[in-house]
């Protein structure tokens, strides 16, 4: 029979001792092998240190150990005989506990005392029965490691009343699906109904304020920190992290103050040791400071990309090369679309019977943009393209602060020159996924809406762009084969252009190549928040 | 990254356990008193000084041990974005969980599991710092009343 003494890393040298002297005495029916803190005697059966204990615990037929856990857990999973006495020289008495623990579910035998082994006691115990160890395993991994599912607070603008911002949050939806991303507005404003054609109303009081950006972008900074400020950090405890994107966030121009919220956003939870990620996000333009906020979004995110090369640009002539190597370019989400709604694509462009028009009031924008547009001529244009190609126009809203109104304009100036009423096309948040159902007979698209380009064509509907934005044609460099083909040069779709533009687009064939999408997705899927 | 004290023997065996056979996607950084305790699992570690021997407690050296591991803790939640810490129980952890309140970072306590009946000092102290104190016996829910029972490692 063997019979193992085992010590762990502290000395016992009673036991040691007192199991010695018994050794000799049973010499010839037991072994006994040592295993000791430090090497207390040269012969043979003594280690200090062994390597696979495990086993040597399964090739004993008993094994008398001190009360370290450790050992008596190990042991008692084996299903090992054990003899525990507890280590009374330690400075700790807490090894009485574990022998406790023994004796009273009957795991094993103890001796309380180092003058209770005795020849007669080990050889008791090896003879008895004891109770076999029922373990309750660990279970709580999946709370120490953050194992649950994790859940991701993407803040866009979304509260906003444009279409183009709504798809590129579902279209990231989409692409994370199944990873726990929550959509909020980053002002944490409830979604305005869409397709209430909203009135401006002129206020001298809040316009007066508004020419004063410095002060307006102060005013709201106040607002958001009495506001939302509060409100996000109470619903910062729910999220793992946050994404921040896409669409053009990172600017402070007209009194929006996206970088801000932004840069609060990312504030809260960056304090708390949460990741942040910003995600194809538009930079600029800027009327207010916004280094501070920029280098902060830059340095302490967990990954930083913009849409396009121009964002890009913008960002490093501000913050210096420093963080050339971390911002990436990431296109924007929309481009995706056909490959994310795989049922919302157009088969009838056989039987087309309508072109869509849509059109932003540069004029009236604050954007200070020195474009020669001129609505009426918009409207004489399209009624001789309409007269040319025998179609008739159809006028598509997309946002709805102002687009609403100016359609009206063009409508009205259309209806006086063709004598019938033409109609509007109100695309909202529902039809996303479903475009098709309202675009559908259509032929082709003019637009000032960048996202509605981007839509229609994904849905294979030519769109042609008017290039109002540098953003427009850095985006069509992204996804389209032929960009040129698809960008207009003239604001009011001049007739000579479009049908140029529409000859040239039908001879060369499809929009854009699959392989570039493929592309976009898998940098999408590469990332890791 | 997710911080893993755990000292030497039972502490460190809890600890192996508590890491054996899991995939993290976040690195991990065990901080131990003991140049010899090694856990495989780990992306690194760090040693600290140790608080008290085996045989006994210098006041004066305890002192010193404790200043110089604030700072070399300190400096290794300002190098990195710590997660959360995850104590095994050794009393380094007292110090880690102290600059963890500072940053503000989750600290989660599983208590030894040679107890049964009695608080260790480290259980004490641990039980105020952390955000989620764990046993692994049920008849410690009566010492420490708001912890969670997780079953034996």
């Amino acid at each position: 029979m063997k019979v193992l003494v085992t010590v762990g890393t502290t000395p016992f040298k009673s036991l040691v001792e007192r199991v010695s002297e018994i050794s000799i005495a049973m010499a010839g029916s037991v072994d006994f092998i040592f295993q000791t803190a430090e090497k207390e005697n040269n012969d043979k059966s003594h280690y200090s240190f062994i390597d696979n204990i495990a086993k040597l615990y399964k090739s004993v037929d008993l094994v008398i150990t001190h009360g370290g856990a450790g050992s008596i857990y190990s042991l008692l999973e084996m299903r090992a005989k054990i003899i525990v006495v507890p280590n009374m020289e330690r400075n700790d008495k807490h090894q009485i506990e574990m022998a406790d623990f023994v004796a009273t579910n009957n795991y094993g035998a103890v001796a309380y005392s180092i003058n209770d082994i005795t020849s007669s006691f080990i050889l008791k115990s090896l003879n008895t029965e004891f109770n076999e160890f029922k373990k309750k395993s660990f279970f709580m991994r999946d709370v120490i490691f953050g194992k649950e599912k994790k859940k991701i607070l993407k803040i866009s603008a979304l509260s906003g009343v444009n279409v183009g911002d709504v798809a590129i949050s579902h279209c990231i939806e989409r692409i994370f699906a199944n990873q726990g991303v929550v959509s909020l507005d980053l002002r944490l404003r409830k979604k305005q109904v869409f397709n209430s054609v909203s009135s401006s109303k002129e206020n001298y009081f809040l316009n007066l304020i508004k020419s004063n950006h410095y002060l307006y972008n102060f005013l709201l900074k106040i607002n958001y920190k009495l506001s939302t400020k509060r409100e996000m950090s109470k619903i910062e405890p729910e999220y793992d992290s946050l994404l921040i994107g896409g669409g053009n966030l990172l600017f402070n121009k007209n009194g929006i103050d996206f970088l801000d919220a932004c840069y609060f956003a990312a504030k809260i939870f960056s304090k708390k040791s949460k990741k942040f990620a910003v995600l194809s996000v538009g930079v600029g333009p800027f009327s207010c400071p916004h280094k501070k906020q920029l280098e902060f979004l830059v340095s302490k995110s967990s990954f930083f990309s913009v849409r396009d090369e121009n964002s890009k640009k913008l960002i490093v002539s501000i913050l210096g090369t420093k963080y050339n190597n971390k911002i990436v370019i990431l296109p924007d989400p929309v481009i995706l679309y056909s490959m994310l709604y795989k049922d919302d694509t157009n088969n009838q462009n056989v039987n087309s019977n309508w072109f869509g028009v849509n059109a932003i009031d540069l004029i009236k924008s604050p954007q200070d943009l020195k474009i020669k547009q001129n609505l009426e001529l918009l409207a004489n244009n399209i009624f001789n393209l309409s007269k040319h190609l025998n179609i008739r126009p159809k006028l598509i809203s997309t946002a709805y602060n102002n687009d609403p109104e100016t359609l009206g304009k063009i409508k009205t100036f259309l209806d006086k020159l063709s004598g019938f009423q033409h109609e509007i096309i109100y695309i909202t948040e529902d039809d996303i996924g479903k475009l098709t159902d309202k675009l559908c007979k259509c032929r082709f698209i003019l637009s000032y809406r960048m996202h509605l380009g981007i839509l229609a064509n994904s849905i294979g509907i030519p769109s042609l762009t008017y290039k109002w934005q540098q953003k427009i044609e850095g985006v069509a460099n992204q996804y389209i084969q032929k960009p040129e083909n698809f960008l207009l040069s003239n604001p009011n779709f001049d007739v000579v252009e479009v049908s140029n533009k529409l000859k040239m687009i039908n001879d060369s064939g499809c929009i854009s190549d699959l392989s570039i999408l493929d592309n976009i997705y898998d940098q999408y899927k590469n990332i890791k928040f | 990254m997710i911080i893993i004290v755990a000292g030497e023997g039972g502490h460190l065996t809890q600890a192996k356990r508590l890491l054996m056979s899991l995939e993290l996607d976040e690195d991990v950084l065990h901080i131990t008193d003991n140049c010899h305790a090694v856990l495989n699992n780990v992306t690194d570690s760090v040693i600290i000084e140790p608080l008290r021997g085996k045989y006994g407690v210098n006041v004066l050296s305890s002192f010193t041990s404790i200043f110089s591991n604030f700072i070399t803790i300190y400096s290794v939640f300002k190098k990195n974005l710590v997660s959360r810490v995850v104590s095994t129980g050794p009393g380094i952890s007292i110090s880690v969980a102290i600059i963890a309140k500072l940053f503000k970072t989750e600290v989660i306590h599983i208590e030894t599991w040679s107890r049964f009946k009695s608080k260790s000092i480290t259980g004490r102290v641990m039980y105020f710092l952390a955000d989620i104190f764990i046993v692994q016996h049920k008849s410690l829910i009566a010492l420490y009343p708001k912890a969670k029972y997780g079953g034996l490692l």
